[in-house]
């Protein structure tokens, strides 16, 4: 869309009066391969391309999305936004600045060909490793997002982005039980990033946590120590403390965290970080989806809550400013402030000694997803893969184990950390849509957290 | 567009169709007495779908203009896909478009949703009502040289965060309530039930960990089975993803549960008369008293399994656990002794539907001699599908509103493992 027309269209929007008026335009492109039963099963390429108009006046705001580029189904966009808007009609005669362009690498040296050989060659990998493989699941996924956003400020910006993301799922069986594992790397990156894995030690691993996992026992449910592995462990603080962080919940006073800034909110030894110019990391981008640059955010040091996450509809509620953190899924949502790539720092804790100082405790090696209530702090995330931890050392694998806390609990329960800090790639679903993240910690111990399982611990 | 595009595909010997999909929705967000937002959604979306030689690629666009980028992108499909996936384009005609008679009025809807916050007078614990409202109309053509397909619905959806304070302890529920109607006395009477449940939510505890008998909410087994529906799947059953693999035609839930899809009955809030393939949705009964009777496909695999299309290749819709008898009042008194669990989280990550395992954090009450005594919180649902719904004592007569695609009564169930915080004495 020319610069002319963003004008004319924020030159109608701020005829309402309204005192921030944004245009976001995306052009998308994902490609999909889903590799199963031995063969390329599917590849999808999908397509899509809309505009997304903002308008904020009074605390409140006002959104209309729409694919339809011509004249008459803008005009019906902007018209069904501003007849909803009671105020005094204001005229402005807004220039954009001149573009800054947000480049990022998209080449690659793969073809759709070399893309589907490899992942050919990765399952011809995992087959022959057990008889107990019952199905094997690759997939691999790349998307290209172009946005360029614009306001009434003059702000005028463009970034194309890439990001990239590969599954290997393993399926396992004997007789009547079954589980299966699964690995994953993302990166805002091109395919290239099919190179950067060393697939045999990967294969290996999964296939010894499979096994695990496929005769783990029930777990036992109760309130025990927990060490959680690094990586996607990290989705505790994602869950526990980040939305709460989030001026989403915080500038409406609906976080649990709303009123504590620069008190203690956690052990002194936790220190979480927000950092969405990780260079090439999954939830990186060098602009976020209100034009802004992003930003290293300082969440909580040495247990002191010093920040939250701001985006521009927030920052005058909040008195705060913005951290480049207003992100959303597509044209269609409007933005908010949201996480990128959140994560605990490292401390000098030896995971041997976490396992020794328990007795009876759960050993969380890998973390699935979670979910949680910002106004509350209650939250949960299930354990994808897990073993009991039974005088000091590690004991057998248990499955379903889901562990529930509160925010501020877990926060003050965090005793030890350790230094093999690792990020783990994951989709977040919030009000402006689903973005991609990082998680990321190192080995915790955390002294207690209530384990979901179906007897009692013993 | 779609002319010169079907043109186009026919020069490389593709057989082309092109489904057109109009959405336009208005979604307003009020917190306590304030709106604090309104959108309004307007966008048309492509599947297109072309067949050559016993191969099928699927394609997903906003735009038809650019045909010549299209057929690109489906030749480099056929190219490099391996699956020999016969397919065909629709046939027939239907037209089936149902209009809202009623013309809805935003600022009517904002100012009753505004006006809810009235409930503190009555509740002086409700310290937050965040609400939000969304009318939907969706219009669905697919059109080839033997077919010509229209439909249009379209529904309304209320959904609240209610919580409460007292002292130092807060409490939240999650509702979520689909109508076909502006059924706005529905959704408050939804905030009202909320509102006196979370009186007792105030005083929760949690429990020992042990096996109890419970009643789970429709809303929450709606919410759970729609996260199984896969498993009913030819694709899946055929590619070993499905915990169903050699159980067709056998038992595999109690004989108190039927599962049937009615997708364009007229009690159903949101109708489908044909599927993204063009495919005639079909009313069936998929699970006969616990007995796995009916796979759900698409014509892909229709074909692959020598079985008939059964117009799922977009989902599910109006799939339902067959009502019982019982009032839900009724089922607690037949429960006496248990929990009911009404609220959950995290069925996205405790939900492994390729084992059927199911560990979610949940929350509700506990019954004591028939009555509601104090609110449960900080506990674990530990089960699997299995157990979940073969352990049925009683099925309620109260369908859920908390989904278009999967609906369910409360389920009242014997001997589940819940876990807690509570030590043994």
């Amino acid at each position: 869309m020319k610069r002319e027309r963003i004008e004319t269209i924020l030159n109608e929007l701020v005829t309402t009066g309204a005192d921030f008026a944004e245009v976001f335009l995306e052009s998308n492109s994902t490609k999909v391969f889903n590799y199963i039963d031995k063969k390329l099963d599917v590849l999808t390429i999908n397509e899509s391309n809309g505009l997304g108009l903002r308008i904020a006046l009074d605390n409140q705001e006002y959104y209309g999305a729409t694919n339809d580029f011509s004249s008459k189904g803008i005009k019906d966009v902007i018209s069904n936004l501003t007849k909803n808007i009671d105020s005094e009609v204001k005229y402005k005669n807004i220039k954009l600045n001149r573009l800054k362009k947000y480049i990022n690498d998209t080449n690659t040296h793969y073809t759709d060909a070399d893309i589907k050989a490899k992942l050919a060659s990765i399952d011809a990998k995992i087959w022959p490793k057990d008889k107990r493989i019952s199905q094997v699941n690759i997939r691999f996924a790349s998307t290209l997002q172009d946005v360029t956003i614009a306001n009434q400020t003059g702000l005028y910006k463009y970034e194309n982005r890439i990001r990239s993301r590969i599954f290997i799922i393993i399926n396992f069986k004997d007789d009547d039980k079954l589980a299966n594992i699964y690995y994953s790397k993302g990166l805002s990156s091109s395919a290239d990033i099919l190179d950067s894995i060393n697939y045999d030690e990967v294969i290996d691993e999964l296939v010894k946590e499979g096994l695990d996992k496929l005769y783990a026992k029930p777990c036992p449910g109760g309130v025990m120590p927990v060490v959680i592995g690094p990586g996607f462990g990290g989705v505790i603080f994602h869950e526990a403390c980040g939305h709460a962080m989030e001026a989403t919940s915080v500038a409406d006073g609906m976080s649990v965290l709303a009123h504590d800034l620069n008190k203690k909110v956690a052990s002194e030894i936790v220190n979480i970080v927000d950092d969405g110019t990780l260079d090439r990391e999954w939830g990186s981008t060098k602009i976020d989806d209100e034009g802004c640059e992003t930003k290293r955010n300082i969440l909580i040091k040495d247990g002191l809550l010093v920040g939250y996450l701001v985006d521009e509809i927030n920052t005058k509620k909040m008195n705060m400013s913005v951290t480049g953190s207003g992100r959303r899924e597509s044209y269609l949502f409007a933005p908010t402030s949201r996480m990128n790539n959140t994560y605990l720092l490292p401390g000098n804790d030896s995971f041997e000694d976490m396992i020794k100082s328990i007795k009876l405790g759960l050993y969380a090696k890998r973390l699935g997803g979670g979910q949680v209530s910002p106004e509350t702090g209650e939250f949960n995330f299930g354990c994808d893969l897990a073993y009991m931890i039974r005088d000091g050392k590690i004991a057998e694998c248990v499955k379903s184990a889901s562990l529930i806390g509160t925010t501020k609990e877990i926060l003050q329960n965090v005793e030890m950390i350790s230094n093999d800090l690792a990020l783990g790639p994951g989709m977040c679903g919030s009000t402006s849509g689903s973005v991609p993240v990082n998680v990321g910690e190192p080995t915790i111990k955390v002294s207690s957290i209530l384990v979901g399982g179906e007897q009692s611990a013993q | 567009m779609h002319n010169k595009l079907i043109n186009l595909a026919k020069k490389s010997n593709i057989d082309l169709e092109i489904n057109e999909s109009k959405t336009e929705s208005v979604d307003i967000g009020v917190l306590n007495k304030q709106e604090k937002h309104y959108q309004v959604t307007k966008v048309k979306s492509y599947l297109i779908k072309a067949i050559k030689d016993n191969k099928c690629v699927k394609l997903e666009v906003e735009s038809l203009k650019n045909p010549e980028k299209i057929i690109s992108n489906i030749k480099t499909i056929l190219d490099i896909q391996d699956n020999d996936n016969k397919n065909y384009l629709s046939k027939g005609n239907i037209s089936k478009l149902n209009k809202d008679k009623d013309v809805t009025n935003y600022n009517k809807v904002s100012k009753d949703l505004r006006n809810l916050y009235e409930l503190k007078d009555k509740y002086p614990n409700l310290a937050n009502l965040e609400l939000e409202y969304e009318y939907a109309n969706n219009s669905i053509t697919i059109k080839n040289a033997s077919s010509n397909l229209k439909s249009s619905d379209y529904y309304h959806v209320f959904a609240a965060g209610v919580s409460v304070n007292y002292k130092e302890k807060s409490k939240v529920s999650y509702i979520t309530y689909f109508a076909k109607n502006y059924d706005f006395n529905g959704f408050k009477e939804e905030i009202i039930t909320s509102l006196e449940g979370l009186k007792y939510k105030l005083n929760s505890t949690s429990l020992k960990t042990d096996r109890y008998n419970i009643i789970i909410k429709n809303n929450i087994v709606a919410d759970i089975l729609a996260a199984f529906v896969s498993m009913f799947y030819t694709k899946n059953i055929m590619q070993n993803e499905s915990i169903l693999v050699d159980k067709f035609n056998k038992k595999v839930f109690s004989d108190k549960i039927s599962i049937v899809e009615e997708p364009f009955s007229e009690s159903a809030i949101y109708r489908k008369y044909f599927d993204t393939e063009g495919t005639k949705t079909t009313t069936k009964k998929i699970i006969d008293n616990g007995v796995f009777i009916k796979k759900l496909n698409n014509i892909e695999y229709a074909i692959k399994s020598n079985e008939s299309e059964t117009g799922n290749a977009s989902g599910v819709f109006n799939m339902h656990i067959v009502s019982g008898n019982n009032t839900y009042d009724e089922l607690i008194k037949e429960l006496d002794n248990g929990i009911i669990i009404d609220e959950a989280m995290g069925l996205h990550s405790g939900i492994d539907v390729k084992s059927g395992n199911i560990s979610i954090p949940v929350s509700g009450y506990l019954v004591e001699n028939g009555v509601i005594t104090k609110g449960v919180d900080m506990i674990v649902l530990s089960t699997n599908i299995f157990e979940l719904l073969s352990n049925v004592i009683s099925v309620g007569n109260d369908m859920s509103h908390s989904r278009i695609d999967v609906l369910s009564p409360s389920l009242l169930l014997s001997n589940i493992a819940l876990a807690g915080g509570e030590q043994d004495e």
